[in-house]
């Protein structure tokens, strides 16, 4: 662990947690170091879905469906930060959480300049295996490399 | 004059529909543009009353079809049979694929595309993401089988009712031609899904699925008697599908009926039905229909279907003349309009009457596989896509796309073929 890298800001998603964890600790090292986990709500999916119940006439998803699904996603995201946390406590000095909605890119990038981040460790792309070549990065991935406010380590 | 006027308004009309300017309802433009039909005398108000009201067949199967799907979703009905998909599925985040697939076709054959896009989408989004799985293979999974099984009965989609009264094929008919296509469309759907999704759907969840199905049926008083009114449903539209029965009659008694449960077991929730009864729709419907006539009475929709048959000298060539026509036209603007400029086309003399049934069964399998290409709008929305995808912007629509050129060739290809073979 150098001494610059004190404060780590990790994106969770919740599916490659494991993953995460251990190529953080080999990489970097977290011994005496701040991590800050944060979850994002993405809006991709949920438009999608707009898009895909969305009827002429302006039916589209009722009132009650959109609450169980707050309800669902604030669910699994405390669900994941839980996990993760608990992953991170061994191997840090203080693990915080965070859960936040909107697009992944800018929001890991304004959390770690408020944040005083020395690193944003992120994942390439939301698939398991990201894929080789041009399409490599995913959107926040490529958000995140293009605009951090710090170092950047990104995990294939 | 009034031939030019007519097209103009038309096109303007469709193009306000598609694009939806300041994300205004389309049902604003579609009235403006019937009105604005009116009032430059392109449509008699006769005409436009003659073509609203002969109609009322599918005015009734929508309202019918949103109280069934209003109370079905109070009895929590879409919950239950999403948590038997998952419990089917053992745990397996593939098989989960399969299973919300299979319930994905069932929900549609028996209560339309518009149960399964509206309610059980959100249902199976919030299903994948409370198991922390990756909910986009799940819900594109349902979004696409919503119109690869909707042309399976009669019922399975509105617009195989307003197709129907124009072939007056008995149930019989309407499977000879149309039951292996369909089946067809719905297995590569499932395959090109398993395919795509074979490795991002590996993943293992734990759900405790008897919990679920039991909290879905909780209400048991009113949980059965709903259920056993959606059999009874079901059983009734394929008696008068074979019967040759108007299908908005048994539709808004079934609907009725279910609502009659709601009120009998207290369960009739306002906020339900507002969701789910939208009087918008019928002012877009009417309109459009208004729209229709008026291009119709200009003789334009007769030149377009004439144009689309033009080579069409056998029952395989109006199959492909109309699967092509509806599935194209219904991703330049919208499956309904495009569809009944077909069939208006068709009617006032654009086919001749020996391709009329060939002809008018490819229509509906293109109006109800083609907009699998865009499900989520039409080509301007996909070309908006490319622009924001460019500029680094996360869009899931876009991952739509990427499937539906896979599927929409390939599910239209195969309907295409079947049906030309069920007419040899």
């Amino acid at each position: 662990m150098t001494s610059a890298v004190r404060r780590v800001l990790v994106l969770i998603d919740g599916l490659h947690t494991r993953a995460l964890v251990d190529a953080i600790t080999r990489l970097v090292g977290l011994d005496g170091a701040h991590v800050l986990l944060l979850h994002v709500q993405g809006t991709s999916a949920r438009s999608g879905l707009e898009l895909a119940s969305r009827r002429p006439g302006g039916r589209g998803l009722p009132p009650q469906r959109a609450r169980d699904l707050e309800e669902a996603e604030l669910r699994s995201g405390a669900e994941a930060l839980a996990e993760a946390a608990a992953a991170f406590r061994d191997q840090a000095e203080s693990v915080e959480t965070m859960e936040l909605r909107g697009e992944a890119g800018r929001l890991v990038c304004d959390t770690a300049a408020r944040w005083r981040a020395d690193l944003i460790a992120i994942r390439a792309g939301g698939r398991d295996r990201p894929p080789v070549g041009p399409a490599s990065l995913g959107p926040a991935a490529r958000f995140v490399t293009d605009h951090a406010p710090c170092a950047v380590l990104l995990i294939r | 004059m009034h031939t030019a006027l007519a097209a103009v308004i038309f096109a303007v009309t469709l193009t306000a529909v598609v694009v939806r300017p300041l994300r205004i309802n389309e049902t604003w433009f579609a009235a403006c543009g019937g009105v604005l039909m009116l009032v430059v005398g392109a449509v008699t108000p006769g005409a436009a009353a003659d073509a609203v009201g002969s109609e009322w067949n599918l005015f009734l199967f929508f309202f019918g079809l949103m109280l069934t799907a209003a109370v079905a979703d109070m009895s929590r009905f879409f919950d239950w049979i999403a948590a038997l998909a998952a419990g089917a599925a053992a745990g397996r985040g593939r098989r989960l694929l399969v299973t919300v697939i299979l319930i994905g076709a069932l929900v549609t054959i028996f209560l339309s595309n518009d149960a399964t896009a509206i309610i059980l989408t959100p249902v199976v989004y919030t299903m994948a993401t409370r198991l922390r799985l990756r909910v986009m293979p799940y819900l594109l999974a349902v979004s696409f089988v919503a119109n690869s099984a909707s042309m399976t009965l009669p019922i399975s989609n509105p617009i195989n009712v307003l197709v129907g009264e124009r072939l007056h094929a008995p149930l019989g008919e309407y499977l000879l031609h149309l039951l292996p296509a369909s089946i067809a469309a719905i297995a590569i759907t499932a395959g090109v899904f398993m395919a795509l999704f074979w490795r991002t759907a590996d993943r293992r969840f734990e759900f405790d699925w008897r919990s679920a199905v039991s909290a879905a049926s909780a209400e048991r008083s009113f949980f059965v008697p709903v259920l056993a009114g959606l059999a009874l449903l079901a059983l009734a539209y394929v008696i008068a599908s074979a019967l040759l029965w108007p299908l908005g009659v048994v539709a808004t008694a079934g609907g009725v009926g279910l609502c009659g449960i709601a009120i009998a077991r207290r369960r009739l929730s306002r906020q339900h039905l507002q969701a789910h009864v939208s009087p918008a729709l019928f002012v877009y419907i009417a309109a459009l229909f208004v729209l229709i006539r008026a291009v119709q009475d200009a003789g334009l929709t007769t030149a377009l279907v004439a144009g689309a048959v033009a080579r069409a000298t056998d029952a395989s060539t109006a199959v492909a003349g109309g699967l092509l026509g509806t599935a194209v036209t219904s991703n330049v603007v919208n499956n309904l309009p495009a569809v009944l400029v077909f069939v208006s086309g068709a009617q006032t003399g654009g086919v001749a009457p020996a391709l009329h049934a060939p002809f008018l069964f490819g229509a509906l399998a293109g109006a109800d596989l083609g907009p699998n290409l865009t499900p989520v709008g039409a080509l301007s929305t996909m070309l908006w896509l490319v622009i924001v995808r460019r500029r680094g912007v996360e869009v899931s629509a876009w991952d739509f796309f990427k499937i539906g050129v896979v599927v929409a060739p390939l599910t239209l290809i195969a309907a295409g073929l079947l049906i030309a073979v069920s007419f040899r």
